[in-house]
């Protein structure tokens, strides 16, 4: 698969290390209702239509080779 | 092997058929679990013991490994590389961002499987231990999978 880097001030970003003290935060910070819902449909969405990892897995391939083509970003 | 000819099914079932100890980590656990993230990285964990095996099930797919498996244990990961880049763990054990010290045998022992198809199953750690994968290296670009993963936990549970 075609590959190609973020700028790399969006890199920094994108890579920039979390510290212990953020970690713990995000662990602990609780998720709102629509979070959990809206991913939830999400979930049911991708397994309804992609009943199997295999296809699931062929989905991502297709899905990602799409962005790389429509942005020349690879670092999704 | 160019990237036309890359067959993952065939990726998957050498992988899981090598006999040895791997667990899918990465954003394709998220992907095996349901959640419609978009990679181009397989990231796997093994057991310190099994990289002969995996080595040896995907040399006939074109994958060379980067290391030989004595400095790959010395170092703890490695990487294996056709017109794909896989991202091989295999530390005993690895520490959190936040100092907690995960071991793959503790992970492996937990571990949940999704099936592939064919006969073949994936093993991945459960939920938790992926959000704790995930610390491995914490990122910025970790935040958004973490929330995804502690989301589908809950949405699970309901």
């Amino acid at each position: 698969m075609r590959r190609q880097e973020l700028g790399p001030g969006i890199a920094a970003l994108h890579n920039r290390e979390l510290s212990a003290d953020e970690a713990r935060r995000l662990l602990s910070s609780p998720l709102s209702e629509q979070e959990i819902e809206a991913t939830r449909e999400l979930v049911a969405w991708f397994m309804r239509r992609y009943p199997t990892a295999r296809e699931r897995f062929a989905y991502n391939r297709r899905a990602y080779a799409r962005a790389v083509a429509r942005t020349g970003i690879a670092s999704l | 092997m160019d990237a036309g000819e890359f067959d993952e099914d065939e990726f998957f079932r050498a992988v899981f058929a090598c006999g040895g100890r791997v667990l899918l980590i990465g954003r394709q656990a998220l992907i095996a679990l349901g959640l419609p993230v978009l990679t181009a990285d397989y990231d796997f964990w093994i057991a310190f013991e099994d990289v002969e095996r995996l080595n040896a099930s995907l040399e006939p797919l074109g994958f060379v490994p980067n290391r030989s498996p004595e400095e790959a244990r010395r170092t703890g990961r490695y990487v294996l590389e056709n017109s794909e880049h896989v991202d091989v763990l295999l530390a005993r054990s690895v520490p959190t961002v936040h100092g907690e010290q995960a071991a793959f045998e503790d992970m492996w022992t937990r571990r949940q499987t999704v099936p592939f198809g064919e006969g073949v199953d994936i093993a991945l750690p459960t939920i938790d231990d992926l959000i704790t994968t995930k610390l491995f290296g914490a990122r910025e670009r970790d935040k958004a999978d973490i929330a995804l993963l502690q989301a589908l936990k809950r949405g699970a549970s309901r």
